[in-house]
């Protein structure tokens, strides 16, 4: 289960946590809105390369982190594509290219398929860009900065940072279960839940009395870390963002 | 059962996130009053909300950019309240679509109002209506966990349907609804089951914080003795 740790921790570690989080979100947020309303080509293989070439050159994540965090996105996103292509029921059109009893693909369903594939790759490679490079701690204390009430922005915290605890005594659970031979059933699966959430309640409690024991009032703010502001990188993402669209009108045009 | 990143088109993204920003506010006011009630209320709606993260991380491809799993939100109904899994949902689904590449967030609206939304009401509906007609518990648990998870599947292959209404509305709904029962009508039985076993599990263990939120009758305490 580390691989539920594998963006936050590449997050952590990658040299754009110094850039702000809102640059981060202008050239994320903008390379993904351009994807969701780009044909596939030039405008989602563009964004695709795009996040890519960002993801692995400048915030240097390694290539099988991002590897690792696409594959079961892709497989969702090919069984996807492959069932929007594919009509059930209705009448065949003339240019089908196979009809097989009710089910049948024409030109136009298979694009509307390829289409539906291409603009999830690179919308979730436009998601991954900033899940990689920004740590949730980051964008919680950006979204308090934004406004969002205090106590949704820390529940929001308190849940991020429990999820470690939780996820630790997850793996607790499964070592000391393989550690007494225990055989995998829908009893001990049921066992093993519940004490997983009584566990949380438990970690609940006493991170309670812990807080209460520093005088907590119920607020859980935290120091946010000083970065300046990057003209040049905001430049570079509306650069990167205006050429796709650029390259997406130059082919209408044409 | 969430929507992949990108897969909806822009005007569903916008009308599913419309559709489901009133029952997020309200979810969210109801947290904020819980939250300047009782501040340690945080710390149990933030367990209950890693709880459910680990629950819906287990996931297996079913169609159409889409994934089946537990959901964890029928239990979480029946323990929190609807409104409140509405937020903590919320939460879970914004981490999941960045913590897992699981969901997204231009699909964030759709996915929040099948499996935070329509699950845990339709999930809460039937625990009252059994509970009403004095059901037992873990009949009650049973129904209303299956009914959530079987809900958030159907909301979704609507969504879908919506999205690709090929040949027809109604063609389409047929054809996600039936490649995703492959996957999902067993996992509803199986996370019914589980409930079941789950509850049973806490009455055993934590019968107090179950009365507290009256879902088994406060435990009989002996006399003491003079």
């Amino acid at each position: 289960m580390a691989h539920l740790t594998a963006l936050d921790d590449a997050a952590w570690q990658g040299p754009w946590r110094a850039v702000r989080v809102g640059e981060k979100v202008v050239l994320s947020v903008g390379l993904l809105v351009t994807a969701l309303v780009s044909p596939p080509w030039p405008g989602c293989v563009l964004v695709a390369i795009a996040c890519v070439a960002l993801t692995c050159g400048p915030a240097r994540i390694p290539p099988r982190t991002l590897a690792i965090a696409m594959a079961p996105a892709l497989t969702f996103l090919v069984i996807g594509g492959v069932t929007v292509a594919v009509v059930l029921g209705g009448t065949p059109t003339p240019n089908a290219f196979f009809a097989w009893g009710p089910l049948w693909a024409d030109p136009a369903t298979v694009s509307k398929g390829v289409t539906a594939f291409s603009r999830g790759v690179s919308g979730t490679l436009s998601v991954m860009l900033l899940a990689t490079t920004t740590p949730m701690v980051d964008l919680l204390t950006w979204l308090r900065s934004l406004g969002m009430p205090s106590p949704l922005v820390d529940i929001a915290s308190l849940t991020y940072r429990l999820l470690f605890v939780l996820l630790s005594s997850a793996l607790a659970i499964h070592a000391a279960q393989t550690a007494r031979l225990g055989r995998i059933s829908v009893a001990t699966a049921a066992s093993a839940t519940g004490s997983l959430l009584i566990r949380s309640w438990a970690h609940a409690a006493r991170l309670q009395a812990g807080l209460e024991g520093r005088g907590y009032t119920g607020d859980l703010p935290t120091l946010p870390r000083a970065r300046s502001a990057s003209p040049a990188f905001l430049a570079t993402a509306l650069a990167v963002v205006g050429a796709v669209w650029a390259a997406n009108l130059a082919v209408i045009l044409t | 059962m969430h929507i992949a990143e990108g897969f909806l088109p822009l005007t569903h993204c916008v009308v599913w996130g419309l559709a489901s920003a009133p029952f997020v506010v309200h979810g969210a006011r109801s947290v904020i009053t819980q939250a300047k009630e009782n501040p340690e209320s945080k710390l149990l709606l933030a367990a209950a909300g890693a709880f459910t993260f680990m629950m819906s991380a287990i996931k297996l491809p079913s169609v159409t950019g889409s994934s089946s799993h537990p959901t964890g939100t029928g239990a979480g109904a029946i323990l929190f309240k609807p409104p409140v899994m509405a937020f903590m949902g919320t939460v879970v689904l914004v981490f999941q679509a960045l913590l897992l590449a699981h969901g997204g967030l231009t699909t964030l609206g759709a996915n929040v109002f099948s499996m935070a939304i329509a699950g845990p009401w339709a999930g809460y509906a039937v625990w009252v209506a059994l509970r009403g007609a004095r059901a037992p518990m873990e009949v009650s648990v049973f129904f209303a966990m299956a009914t959530a998870n079987l809900v958030t599947y159907v909301v979704t292959s609507l969504q879908l349907a919506l999205a690709y209404p090929d040949p027809d509305l109604l063609g389409a709904f047929g054809k996600f609804a039936t490649v995703f029962a492959l996957t999902q009508v067993p996992l509803a039985i199986m996370e019914g089951i589980v409930g079941v076993l789950l509850f049973r599990f806490l009455a055993k263990v934590v019968p107090p914080e179950l009365a507290r939120r009256g879902i088994i009758a406060a435990p009989v305490k002996d006399a003491a003795h003079a």
